[in-house]
């Protein structure tokens, strides 16, 4: 891959960075992009906000008195 | 207090929590049962590592992830196969791996937390994952399980499993997208 990452694997690395440290280089790339791409910021964002979703899923009824 | 009456006194929250998620009195009561037997079994396993509730908890969403992904398969919904989730992500995207339609922004999410009626789509969309996507995307984003422990539980490789996982949050992003956020635009 060049430094120039196209969308498609931008939103492969979103995810990986849920999931795992990033290597400062992908980060930087990653970085570069959301720079120049509204969109990939965008699923950036929401990416984020399904991982704080999915913790409040059945947090209605939490196993709390 | 012995085991068993913190075990009691568990049981209505636990029963309300399995009710939330499986909205089935008879499964829910049977996945709490299953879970204090686990724990009776095993009593030793439990000692100083967390609270009973949490402890209990735990092995609670297990159970209950079994059950949903069972009742997938069974009856309940028509999970997507993998190869049809593959096309659909294949088709966001052109060959030069711009987005096809980009997406747009989600307006107001925050309030989407709030409400009931949110988390039954965000429900209804994990379900139809396929059913072993659906499993690891659960076990990494709602029992926030490392994504090494998962792999070697299941005996898949980190590689397969950062896929499976990266197909679930598009296709779930795509299915809130469509269903929720489109909704509300």
């Amino acid at each position: 891959m060049s430094d120039d990452i196209n969308c498609k694997e931008v939103s492969r690395l979103i995810s990986d960075g849920l999931d795992k440290t990033m290597v400062p280089r992908d980060r930087a790339r990653l970085r570069l992009h959301f720079v120049m791409c509204q969109t990939c910021r965008d699923v950036d964002a929401q990416m984020a906000f399904l991982r704080r979703a999915m913790q409040g899923l059945g947090k209605e009824e939490p196993p709390r008195d | 207090m012995t085991l068993e009456s913190e075990l009691a006194a568990l049981q209505k929250p636990l029963l309300r929590f399995a009710q939330a998620q499986l909205r089935n009195d008879s499964m829910a009561e049977d996945v709490v049962s299953e879970t204090f037997l686990a724990i009776l079994e095993k009593p030793d396993s439990f000692e100083g590592r967390s609270t009973l509730r949490t402890y209990a908890t735990g092995i609670l969403k297990f159970k209950i992830i079994d059950v949903i992904r069972k009742r997938g398969r069974e009856v309940h919904i028509e999970p997507m196969d993998e190869q049809s989730m593959d096309d659909a992500l294949d088709a966001l995207f052109q060959a030069d791996g711009h987005w096809q339609d980009a997406p747009q922004p989600w307006q107001q999410p925050e309030q989407a937390l709030e409400q009931s009626q949110f988390f039954e789509q965000l429900q209804a969309c994990v379900n139809r994952l396929p059913p072993k996507v659906g499993r690891v995307f659960m076990m990494r984003e709602w029992l926030e399980r490392e994504t090494e422990d998962i792999c070697a539980e299941l005996g898949i490789t980190a590689n397969n499993c950062g896929v499976m996982l990266y197909r679930a949050r598009m296709q779930l992003r795509e299915c809130l997208d469509r269903n929720w956020f489109q909704v509300q635009r």
